[in-house]
């Protein structure tokens, strides 16, 4: 909970924002941009440029230089083909950044122009870049001998990550060789890597200064390093410090979003409607540029038939390329397929007819019945619970026997008059943490040193955007180690400073940042009885022995911990307008201890927000990312005034041992599928689609009549 | 363009073009660090300024508009009761926003329970979305306003 003092201190931080460098000498940097979705380019015509002024392209890159996040590349500037509308190919580096603009219209670019793809209903099966597969059970035979088959299709859109400060970064080739850069970022050795390949120096000769993010969503994961690259470069040739800031329209046009996907069900239904196998085959728009593929189709494979167990099941993920700007990790990356997860169960529950709460109650897994990946759940699974407590604080079981007789008994068309109502509930997990063993492969360190004045130093390069988490931090080394709380300090973030302590990403602060600093108090502890200060700690990431996964069968237990939720949506849909309105969110929650209900609320509620924006609002009008976007359009959830919204945490079986989990995704897992529930229950839509915005509901109304 | 105004109670003039942006004008020559800048179409919100007693987004007014204004940011509100009270109240509520918006969900709330002081829900669920950052619910903001207007009422009435 935020104190008076802290208060205080928010609304006096100055800190720096990259943008906001000035020093002398110092030039801008504007980039130079592909008008073209994929084509080669044949030449580039720049005007005459003044003396200060220079362009750089990607001949003057070193060989070696690209930007690479475990796997997947991603150029620095294009050379010859660029795949992407917005993609760099050069920079301006000069003293005056509207001189450069200028300039900028001038350059023209001959192309020899390729069929660009657009989207994942006109991509071939050439566009797939990498598939994951998992067989669970005998589904061939199961469909063989299915009484019939359920088959759904349904799909999930882009969305933009809005974060409050647009890309920006500051770099300063010295004449001593360093070079300095200045970013906001989730990831200061990633921008450390990408700076130090780009420049062709030693990494130890970059310095990554690492403002702290706002909520980021993960938009500052790679991206900034794409950025610090450039500023990098354009010092390294210019010989000046050089700032490159992209302003809010040039942000939204090329920097990544959330990926599109289109996901493909059948279920092998006995005569009486249970489903005996499922296949499910899940596609998405990695862009053109696929990054962090593998982790992106491991967590969507492994969250592709949601909380519920089945007999067989075939799950296939696909990554295909297409001609979008990278569409890379964002906060909550398998929400897709909870919601598709959702959608499959809930054509389940209609084939039998079954009550939603008790066919959910029926499937769900347990630690006795695993999943389509072997997962072991440990101790008792808390979803039945969960899902009670969910549905007794918003009346589920009254509101849903109400709005089904409504709809039912309704006498006239959907949009003549009345006005519709509908609930639903739906379940989600969130996995902490990289999923089966690569966090082993992920750098995380963190390291304590009491020094010999009383004062505890944490260094890390981890950046967690809830500042709640960072008090939590101080608190608990302050409480562990029995020091007052003004003298623990958080090391200033830079990379000459604090050890890499990998992304910031998948709840990782929490579940593997927090747990290293419990470590290394308890070793400090243990060495401060026999050795004088200072006394310094370093703690590295080790995978649980519990945590056992099979990397080439795909199965096992995928994360070191999950946390759980149940929640319920109620919508009312406008008779006029069709636009559903959300009328409650009730979450129940399960994510072990929990440090600070406050803080953890207001992320619960802030992600219930982002949740709600995405499912049903069109989140980036320019689809084809073909022309600047209007901002600010569709990013606000579809509320008239803030509905009730409902959040629990059912922790009062935790002790203090439990381990505290992350939350910030949850809702992503579960509150889209609640309200795709909610409004096909309202509007009598069989399957739906995100977003699933006014013209959505009328269309399907439309294809249903 | 020569331009005076008053900024925080004190006779300020800088040098400017007519058409440059309040907003940046305020960071670039008088040194006003609390407002974010980063859409610079008067959509996000952190750059609110109290313009003559109105709340604006100071990235999309041009300078010859602010010629003899009365401008104001939270640094004007630095050391008095009036962001004791609006503290309080985010205090109370546990709302901590982010360093992106916070101050300009301080000044927000002042400008608010300034000019009404008992303001009405539905209407702050309006005016809360001024600031559209991501980093709280715009519920919880609702809450903090209300509670920093309780807090001034509670000083008014000593």
């Amino acid at each position: 909970m935020p104190t008076a003092r802290h208060i205080r201190g928010l609304l006096r931080t100055r800190q720096l924002s990259p943008a906001d460098i000035r020093v002398d000498g110092m030039s801008s940097v504007v980039v130079v941009r592909s008008e073209k979705a994929h084509a080669r380019i044949i030449r580039v015509h720049p005007p005459e440029l003044p003396p200060d002024v220079r362009l750089i392209d990607g001949s003057m890159l070193p060989a070696r230089a690209t930007l690479r996040v475990y796997g997947d590349t991603v150029p620095i500037l294009a050379k010859e083909t660029v795949r992407y509308v917005g993609e760099p190919i050069a920079l301006l580096v000069g003293p005056d950044r509207e001189q450069l603009f200028a300039l900028r219209d001038q350059i023209s670019v001959v192309y020899e122009e390729y069929e660009p793809t657009f989207s994942l209903d006109t991509a071939d099966g050439s566009a797939v870049v990498a598939t994951i597969e998992r067989v669970s059970g005998n589904p061939d035979e199961a469909f063989e001998h299915a009484t019939r088959t359920l088959e759904r299709d349904c799909s999930t859109g882009i969305q933009e990550h809005f974060y409050p400060e647009s890309h920006s970064a500051y770099a300063n080739f010295r004449r001593d060789g360093r070079i300095e850069v200045t970013c906001t970022t989730q990831w200061p050795y990633h921008v450390r890597r990408t700076v130090a390949e780009t420049a062709a120096v030693a990494a130890a000769r970059v310095k990554v200064y690492a403002v702290e993010p706002g909520p980021a969503l993960d938009g500052k994961l790679w991206y900034p390093s794409l950025v610090a690259a450039h500023a990098a470069l354009a010092s390294r040739q210019s010989g000046r410090p050089c700032l490159l800031r992209l302003d809010r329209s040039e942000d939204l046009l090329v920097t990544p979003k959330r990926a599109t996907t289109r996901i493909r069900q059948r279920a092998a239904l006995d005569a009486e409607g249970h489903a005996k196998a499922i296949d499910i085959d899940i596609r998405y728009d990695a862009g053109a540029y696929p990054v962090l593929t593998d982790e992106t189709l491991r967590r969507l494979m492994i969250a592709a038939v949601g909380a519920y167990r089945v007999a067989a099941a075939h799950v296939r993920v696909s990554a295909l390329r297409t001609n979008t700007v990278p569409t890379g990790p964002m906060t909550g990356i398998e929400a897709p397929a909870w919601f598709a997860a959702e959608e499959l169960a809930a054509g389940l529950i209609r084939e039998t007819q079954s009550d939603p709460v008790e066919w959910k109650r029926r499937h769900v897994i347990t630690p006795e019945a695993s999943n389509h990946i072997d997962e072991q759940l440990s101790g008792r699974s808390p979803v039945l619970r969960l899902m009670d407590e969910a549905a007794q604080a918003s009346d589920f079981h009254r509101k849903f026997s109400a709005f089904e007789l409504q709809r039912k008994n309704r006498t006239t068309a959907l949009g003549a008059v009345e006005v519709a109502r509908g609930v639903g509930m739906a379940i989600g997990s969130q996995g902490m943490g990289f999923s089966g063993r690569t966090e082993e492969q992920v750098a995380g360190n963190v390291q304590l040193q009491l020094d010999d004045e009383g004062v505890v130093w944490l260094y890390t390069s981890s950046r967690p955007a809830s500042a709640g988490l960072q008090s939590y931090w101080k608190q608990l080394i302050s409480e562990r180690l029995g020091i007052e709380p003004d003298n623990v300090r958080l090391a200033s973030c830079d990379t000459d400073t604090v050890p890499d302590s990998g992304p910031t990403v998948f709840s990782r602060a929490l579940s593997v940042h927090t747990r290293l600093i419990e470590q290394a108090c308890n070793a400090i502890l243990s060495r401060r009885a026999v050795q004088r200060p200072p006394i310094t700690v370093r703690r590295s990431y080790r995978r649980p022995k519990r945590q056992q996964w099979d990397h080439e069968t795909q199965s096992g237990t995928p994360y070191p911990g999950r946390s759980w939720a149940a929640a319920v949506v109620e919508v009312e849909v406008d008779p006029m307008t069709f636009e559903a309105i959300v009328r409650g969110v009730w979450i129940a929650i399960d994510a072990g201890r929990i440090l600070d209900p406050a803080s953890a609320r207001q992320t619960v509620l802030s992600t219930i927000n982002h949740a709600l924006g995405w499912a049903a609002r069109r989140q980036v009008p320019a689809m084809h990312m073909s022309r600047p976007v209007e901002t600010g359009v569709g990013f606000d959830p579809p509320f008239r005034y803030e509905p009730p919204l409902y959040v629990g945490f059912a922790d009062d079986h935790h002790t203090e041992k439990t381990p505290a989990l992350g939350l910030g995704e949850l809702p992503w897992f579960c509150v889209p599928a609640a309200y795709a529930h909610a409004l096909a229950q309202a509007t009598g839509i069989d399957s739906i689609s995100l977003p699933a915005g006014p013209l959505p509901v009328y269309e399907a109304l439309e294809r249903e009549r | 363009m020569r331009v005076r105004f008053t900024l925080n109670g004190k006779e300020t003039h800088v040098e400017c073009d007519p058409g440059d942006r309040l907003g940046f004008v305020l960071r670039e020559h008088c040194n006003v660090r609390s407002l974010r800048l980063d859409c610079a179409i008067g959509r996000c919100g952190s750059c609110l300024v109290l313009f003559e007693g109105l709340i604006v987004n100071s990235c999309i007014v041009p300078m010859f508009r602010a010629v003899g204004a009365d401008i104001m940011t939270v640094e004007g509100l630095y050391g008095t009761q009036s962001l004791v009270d609006v503290e309080r109240g985010f205090e109370r509520a546990s709302f901590e926003p982010c360093q992106y918006c916070a101050c300009a969900k301080a000044l927000l709330t002042h400008a608010i329970i300034s000019e009404t002081a008992e303001p009405r829900r539905q209407e702050l669920a309006v005016q809360a979305q001024t600031v559209r950052c991501r980093c709280t619910s715009y519920r919880q903001f609702v809450e903090a306003i209300e509670l920093a207007a309780e807090h001034r009422r509670a000083n008014d009435e000593r």
